[in-house]
Formats: structure tokens, sequence, C-alpha cells
């Protein structure tokens, strides 16, 4: 597969690639909260399941009782009880 | 908490977003900046939350997403206020109401009295009363704070801070007391050496003053053991006396002795579930007990609360409830090994012997005997043998 140049900047300079390729970030605490940084806007959103469109696919949640307690430009908050994270390119 | 106030005051409205587009309205308002939150995933929709300002910005979000827009619920300032405009009774009770804590807390209702252990707490309530400090006085006629201060400290002993804090309606006062040095007698003023305890003496030095006991010789608490009135002898002259500060040390065999009940069993207090509360109400210094529910437990733990009312900006407005909680418990009686009920009983004569001891006494020999009065009690007597120093200071006269 071949590299962006802004990936291949990322590697030769040791900057975080979300910084520079922008692409999104995922802090996971446990299985009751995500937090989700770069994000570019949310696809689904139903109690069981949250797609959320990023700069490199759509990142799809599934679970229960799933709320989005905050949404902001640029990241927001899920909550709930998780059973999966996937990339879907 | 206070996001939430301030979200209050400005207004918010809850609306329900139906129809296909329900995310990318989402999405769209978050683009545009309007703030949205507490968004729930609802049966064909999403239901949100938006303040009161940008709620008329989703419109053109709504016809661009084509979805329709319910308001569920409409929450603020602006609403309550207008819901209540045409109850002008409560209004004027409300209004009676703030007026009211406003005036209560130009008052001093409580006077609490922090940090007195050992002073005279009667001398120090008559000092804030002259003052004006008290339940009910206006707090525009009290006295400054170095007044009250110098007022305290000068009528009362060993002071050594004070300061009146006004909180509202209540007075705070705190109070430093003087760490009182032990009672030491002047190296120049004469005085006798005396027995504090009886024992007898095993080894007497003496620095200054006329030895009167020997050693060997039994000794009462009080018997002087150094004179401080020492005789001067001289030929052909009367004879005179000096007085000077005796010193010495005299270490003496003593004989300490304490007895006590125990009981053979102890008492386990184990809660039953069943609780009481009992309110004081407490109204600009009067205290009014409600006399419900009567509390017919035949034992029972109690513990006290209290809440005191206080406003912003105000502070303590002369209102409070003490709480009361009764726990009901049941008393159940333990049979104790009669080696448990005599350890705790030396421990406990131990400790009041070694109140009596002056330091550096040393331990020579002990004895713990016990009889039985009752077949759930025993008297243990402990009797402590010790090599101590009994010697003690004591003013000539023998004040």
């Amino acid at each position: 597969m071949k590299k962006r140049f802004s990936e291949t900047v990322a590697d030769a300079w040791g900057v975080p690639k979300d910084v520079i390729m922008n692409i999104p970030r995922l802090t996971i605490s446990g299985d009751k909260e995500i937090y989700i940084e770069n994000h570019k806007g949310v696809l689904v959103y139903t109690d069981g399941e949250i797609r959320v469109s990023t700069a490199m696919g759509v990142v799809r949640i599934r679970g229960k009782n799933l709320v989005i307690r905050r949404i902001r430009l640029e990241d927001m908050l899920i909550s709930g009880a998780f059973a999966g994270v996937e990339y879907q390119t | 908490m206070f996001n939430k106030f301030f979200q209050f005051l400005r207004g918010y409205v809850i609306i329900r977003i139906y129809g296909k587009g329900a995310e990318r309205f989402l999405n769209i308002c978050v683009r545009r900046g309007i703030n949205v939150w507490n968004t729930l995933p609802r049966e064909n929709g999403i239901e949100m939350t938006v303040s009161l300002n940008d709620f008329f910005r989703i419109r053109s979000v709504a016809r661009k997403c084509r979805v329709k827009v319910k308001v569920i619920g409409k929450r603020g300032l602006i609403y309550t206020a207008r819901s209540y405009r045409k109850r002008y009774v409560f209004l004027a009770s409300v209004i009676t109401a703030v007026i009211l804590c406003a005036l209560s807390t130009r008052f001093i209702w409580l006077v609490e009295i922090n940090g007195v252990e050992n002073s005279d707490i009667n001398g120090i309530v008559e000092t804030l009363d002259r003052m004006g400090v008290k339940s009910g006085s206006l707090k525009s006629k009290l006295p400054d704070g170095m007044t009250m201060k110098r007022e305290i400290i000068a009528n009362t002993d060993n002071i050594a801070w004070a300061w009146v804090y006004i909180e509202g309606a209540k007075a705070r006062v705190e109070i430093y007391e003087q760490i009182i040095p032990p009672n030491v007698i002047d190296k120049s003023v004469p005085c006798d050496i005396v027995a504090s305890c009886d024992g007898v003496i095993k080894k007497l030095i003496v620095k200054n003053g006329e030895k009167v006991a020997k050693e060997g010789s039994a000794v009462s608490a009080g018997d002087v053991i150094v004179s401080g009135k020492v005789g001067v002898y001289r030929e052909e002259q009367p004879e005179e006396y000096i007085y000077v500060h005796s010193m010495a040390e005299a270490q003496a065999y003593t004989t300490h002795t304490k007895s006590g009940d125990y009981k053979l069993y102890y008492e386990s207090r184990t809660p039953t579930g069943k609780r009481k509360k009992r309110v004081t109400a407490e109204l600009f210094g009067k205290a009014f007990t409600l006399p419900f529910p009567k509390i017919d437990y035949g034992d029972f733990d109690a513990s006290e609360e209290r809440r005191e009312f206080n406003v912003p900006f105000f502070g303590y407005t002369g209102i409070a409830l003490d709480v009361t909680e009764y726990d009901e418990v049941t008393v159940n009686r333990e049979p104790l090994p009669l080696e448990t009920a005599l350890e705790f009983a030396k421990n406990d004569l131990e400790a009041k012997i070694s109140a009596e001891l002056t330091p550096m006494s040393s331990l020579t020999d002990e004895n713990l005997e016990y009889e039985k009065t009752d077949d759930e009690t025993i008297n243990v007597t402990l009797r402590m043998n010790f090599i101590q120093n009994i010697a003690t200071e004591q003013p000539l006269g023998g004040e």
C-alpha cells in the first residue's frame, strides 16, 4: 500500500499521525465511554449502533444504551455498554 | 451544577427530530456552532436539547435536512416566571420570604464559641453579652473586631487570641488558649522538699537544704524530706536560720493500689434497622422540638445532625434544623472468659496508676487479685511496687 506524503513526513519526523494526517483518535475508557477526536459527523445514531464518519473511513460502535453525551465540531463523547468497535474503510 | 444553573438562566428547549435526515441535522447543527447536548436516540429520530437563542437558528437546518421538529419541553427562568406571572399570592410570598431572609441576616441569631477547653466559658459568654454579641442583637451595633478581641482577652484568663467572625446571622467566636507552663517555683524562692506519695526512702541526694528524713525511713505524702530552713551555728552566737531553695532527689520504694468492679460479660449493640427522626426547628434563636414521632424504643443509639439554612451572599439566616436520628438496637450480653476480664481490668487499672506516677519510675513488682462479688461481677485489685523519685518542691509554710 502506497504511503501518503503526510504519513511519510509523520514517520520521518516522529510526529503523531493524528496531528498531521487528521486521522481520528479514539480513547476508550473500559466498556463505558469512548472519546473520539477528529470526527467528521454522525452517520447513524440508534440505541444499539453509532456510526461516525472520519478521515480514514467509518467507525462503527456497537453496544447497548448508546448515547452521545456531548458533540462538538472536533470531538464527541459516547457512553453506554459497548460490545465492539469496528473500522469500515 | 453551575453549568446547569446558567443553562436554566439562559433557557433551553428540548426537541425531537423526526425523519431520515436526523443525523444530518445533528451534524449541520454542530458545524454551524449550534450548541446541542443531551442527544438521545429515539424511535424514528433523535431527541436533543438546544439553548433558547439557538432554537431560532434550527429552522433553516430542519428545512435543509427535511426533518420534522417537535418541541418536547421548554425550560428556563423565563418560562418558569411566565407560568407564575398571575399567581400574585405566590409572588408576594416569595418576595416577602426574600425580604425576611435579607432582614434576618442583619441580626445575630446564633453565637458559636469554639476552642474553649480549660477557660471559663461563662465568663466569655458574659463578656460577649456585654458587647452585644448575643441572639437578637443588631449586627450594625456591634463594636469592631479589635475591640471585641481586646475585651475577651482582658476579661478572661489564659486566652492567647480571640476573634469574632460574623457569618450571616451567626457569630463564630474562635478562642485560642494559652499553654499554661508547669508550676515551677522560682530558684530564688525558699522551699521545702516534700514527699509526693507514701514510701520508704531508698536513696536521698540533697543538693541544697537540710536533710530531715533519712534513708530507710518511711514517709507519708506531704512529709518534709528536706527543709529549706537551714540552721547556722557559730560559737558564742545565738542560733540563726537562713532560708534556701531546697533541691534534692529522693528515690523511694512506693506502692500504688487501685481496684474496681468489672463485669464478666460484654454488651454488643446490634441495629434492628428501625430508625426514627425527630426534628427540632431553630428559628431566630428559639428552638421548637416537634412532639412526634414518639420514641418508644427500649434501647437506641442517637446521633444529631444540624442543617443550617444559608442564602448565597447573606450566609446563615437564623433558621436551622437539628435532626436527631434514633436507631433501635438490641443489646446482647455475651459471656466473657475470666482471663479476658482480668486482662481488661489490669489494663484499665494500670492506666489509672500510671496517671499518679512521676517520670522515670521503675516497676519492681506487681500483684493482681480478684474476688467474685456476684455471678456476673468481679472485684479486681492491682498492687504495683515502684522505685520512684518522690521529691516535690513546696513553698515554705506548706502551701
